[in-house]
């Protein structure tokens, strides 16, 4: 059976994945030294092993509201191409194997603007969960 | 270039950055106190606080001891104020590296040029030369709408 393998992470109350082939580590939240003139979505930079990052924050692309991070709050240092990021999140959950045929298209009633972020969505333990497609994501990101 | 450069640390009242040396024609105390410069300086020189210049909220507290680093425009030279100009920056150069495009591409400005990595944590690198001749060439009500240039007395 294929299997598709996904971190599962949280952005405020709503559960995402990421592949985890897109996923390099996760690292606690720290500061991010801000960047005056960058749009909200990537508001600083920080140094992960000697690597400057951008930080990049999704929330405002989902429409979702922003707040101070809590302890829960996570970097995932991720990549696309040779675009490597660290990606803002509330709090991590797993690492786990979904099979394939049970991610299934992102419904069209949704958002648009949240619509065109998604690859697919699926169930784990019952929760509802999107993930992420990368591409457009950074698409997204430089638009 | 900025990675055999010599680089200062430029502390506002809200961030660090860093700048290559070489930009730097001079750097001088600046009492506001008193409305003198500490050393001599040739009358006519602008002078503009460097914070705003570059974010907003980097709010401009007149009436405390500054530093102003002078760099040449092609207009003649402008004086930046900074709270605090500390020129130990040259031994983390090695540390230098180029924004990545994906942030420099969505910079409303291009005046970061890099970054410098001091205790793990990054610092942005100023082109003050490319910052100081956009800036000139913008009407001050385009750069955050605060007309603080005035001219320096010796």
């Amino acid at each position: 059976m294929e299997t598709q393998n996904l971190l599962l992470l949280q952005l405020q109350h709503e559960w995402y994945a990421l592949p985890g082939s897109a996923v390099r580590a996760v690292t606690r939240w720290r500061a991010p030294t801000p960047v005056p003139g960058a749009p909200a979505t990537i508001p600083g930079i920080i140094s992960q092993r000697g690597v400057v990052l951008p930080v990049v924050d999704v929330r405002p692309l989902l429409g979702l509201p922003d707040g101070p991070p809590e302890r829960s709050a996570r970097y995932v240092i991720t990549h696309h191409g040779d675009v490597e990021l660290a990606l803002y999140v509330d709090g991590i959950h797993d690492l786990t194997d979904v099979p394939a045929a049970e991610l299934e298209p992102p419904p069209s009633a949704l958002n648009p603007q949240r619509l065109r972020l998604l690859r697919a969505v699926t169930r784990v333990d019952e929760r509802p969960v999107a993930l992420f497609d990368m591409a457009a994501l950074v698409a997204a990101l430089r638009d | 270039m900025e990675q055999a450069a010599h680089f200062i640390a430029l502390y506002t009242e809200r961030h660090l950055y860093a700048a290559p040396r070489s930009h730097i024609q001079a750097l001088w105390m600046l009492d506001e106190r008193s409305g003198a410069a500490h050393q001599d300086a040739d009358k006519g020189i602008w002078v503009q606080p460097l914070g705003p210049l570059i974010d907003p909220l980097d709010v401009y507290v007149p009436g405390r001891r500054q530093q102003a680093l002078v760099v040449a425009t092609s207009a003649g030279p402008l004086a930046l104020l900074v709270r605090r100009a500390d020129d130990t920056l040259g031994y983390v150069a090695h540390t230098y590296q180029p924004l990545a495009p994906l942030l420099r591409e969505r910079l409303a400005r291009p005046w970061f040029s890099g970054t410098l990595i001091v205790e793990e944590q990054p610092i942005l690198v100023l082109d003050l030369l490319s910052l100081v001749e956009i800036r000139r060439t913008l009407p001050l009500d385009d750069m955050y709408g605060t007309d603080i240039s005035r001219h320096l007395s010796a």
